[in-house]
C-alpha cells in the first residue's frame, strides 16, 4: 500500500519522466509536467499541515492517477517498494498483474472482471500509453477512468475503441 | 541566566485569521514589565485588532507566552517586531519577517478538490493557466521571505494570488 508521501515522491519523479518523454516526442500532453508538479506540491501541503478541507485519500488517489503509466517507472526508480517484486526472494507479497483484451468497435468501456478490486497502474490502447488515469468524473481526450469496484475501464467518448483494439492494463 | 529575546509567529489552517505568537525567549530580566507587538505591512502601516488605536498590540506578561491576534483577514507578508519593555523604555527587541499565505493555499487546494470531481477542468486553458499562476505566486511569496527578499516583493505575489481568489470567474 503506497502512502501519501510515496505518491508525492512518485508524482515528482513522474514529472521528470514526462519531460523526458515530451523531449522524445512520446508524450503529447505538454502541460502534464506542470499539472503533476502543481498537484504534488498541493498534496504535500495538505499532508504536512493536516488540512481537512479535502479527502487526503481521494486526493492521493487523484494525484497517483494523474501519473498514469509514469507511476510504475517512477516507483521503480525511487524504490517505494510497494510494487517492486524481487524474483529472487519472491517474498514481496504484492505483485503486479497484467491483463489484456480486445475491445469492441464503438464502445467506450471495456471490462476486466479479473481486475475488480485492484488499483490500476497503467493502461495502453493499441500499444500506446493512455494519458491521465482518473477515478471519478468523465474522461476527456486521452484520459481513462478506472472503476475499481467494477473493473471497468472507460475512455473518452470522442475516442471510442475500434474493432479488435488491443487494451492492456497493469494492476496491483 | 541572561535574557535572550526570541519569538515565533504562525498561522493555523483551522483559523487562518489568527496570527499566533509564541515568546520563546530564554533567561530572565526582572526589569521587563510588558511586551509590545508591531505587525507592519508592506505599505508601512500596521495590522491591529479592531478597536486598537495604537500601531501596536500590548502583550502583557500576564497573558503568558502565547497570544493570538485576529488580524489576518487575508494573506500578508509582515515585519513582526516584539519589544520587551519596562514602563518607559525598550529593553530588548526582535524583528522577523513572515509570509502568511494560508488563504491562497486553501483556495489552491479547493481547486484541486473541484478537479477530483470533474477532472476535465484541469484541461481547460483558463483553469490550468490560472492555477499555475496561483501556485507560482504562493511559492514566490514564501520564497521571497525565506530567502530574504523582503515583505514588499512578497506582498506583490500575495496580492496577485488574492486577485485570483476574489475572481473565481478566472477559472470557472
Amino acid at each position: 500500500m503506497l502512502s501519501t508521501v510515496d505518491v508525492i515522491d512518485i508524482a515528482k519523479v513522474s514529472t521528470s519522466l514526462v519531460i523526458r518523454d515530451i523531449a522524445l516526442g512520446k508524450e503529447t500532453d505538454l502541460n502534464l509536467p506542470k499539472k503533476l508538479q502543481m498537484e504534488a506540491d498541493i498534496l504535500q501541503w495538505v499532508n504536512t499541515t493536516g488540512y481537512n478541507g479535502i479527502s487526503i485519500v481521494g486526493f492521493t488517489e487523484y494525484v497517483y492517477g494523474m501519473c498514469g503509466g509514469y507511476a510504475y517507472e517512477a516507483e521503480g526508480i525511487i524504490g517505494t517498494g510497494g510494487i517492486v517484486v524481487n524474483p529472487s526472494s519472491g517474498s514481496s507479497g504484492i505483485s503486479i498483474q497484467q491483463f489484456s483484451k480486445f475491445a469492441s468497435n464503438g464502445s467506450v468501456t471495456i471490462t476486466f472482471a479479473e481486475a475488480i478490486g485492484k488499483t490500476l497502474l497503467y493502461a495502453s490502447r493499441g500499444g500506446i500509453d493512455v494519458g491521465e488515469i482518473i477515478f471519478s468524473g468523465t474522461p476527456v481526450l486521452n484520459q481513462v477512468k478506472w472503476d475499481t469496484n467494477t473493473g471497468i475501464l472507460t475512455v473518452a467518448s470522442t475516442v471510442p475503441f475500434t474493432t479488435g483494439e488491443y487494451v492492456r492494463i497493469l494492476v496491483v | 541566566m541572561p535574557f535572550t529575546q526570541n519569538f515565533a509567529a504562525s498561522q493555523v489552517i483551522s483559523t487562518p485569521n489568527l496570527l499566533i505568537l509564541d515568546d520563546t525567549s530564554t533567561g530572565s530580566d526582572a526589569a521587563i514589565t510588558t511586551r509590545r507587538v508591531y505587525m507592519q505591512k508592506s505599505d508601512g502601516t500596521y495590522l491591529v485588532t479592531t478597536g486598537t488605536t495604537t500601531d501596536y498590540q500590548v502583550w502583557s506578561l500576564a497573558t503568558g507566552n502565547t497570544i493570538s491576534f485576529n488580524v489576518l483577514d487575508r494573506d500578508y507578508a509582515l515585519n513582526i517586531t516584539v519589544e520587551w519593555r519596562d514602563n518607559v523604555n525598550v529593553l530588548y527587541s526582535k524583528t522577523v519577517t513572515y509570509c502568511f499565505s494560508t488563504y491562497a493555499k486553501i483556495y489552491n487546494t479547493k481547486l484541486s478538490k473541484a478537479q477530483i470531481s470533474a477532472p476535465e477542468r484541469l484541461d481547460g486553458d483558463n483553469w490550468l493557466s490560472t492555477k499555475f499562476a496561483l501556485n507560482t505566486y504562493i511559492r514566490a511569496a514564501d520564497d521571497a521571505i525565506s530567502l530574504g527578499a523582503g515583505i514588499s516583493i512578497a506582498q506583490l505575489s500575495l496580492n496577485k494570488a488574492k486577485f485570483i481568489i476574489d475572481n473565481p470567474k478566472l477559472v470557472y
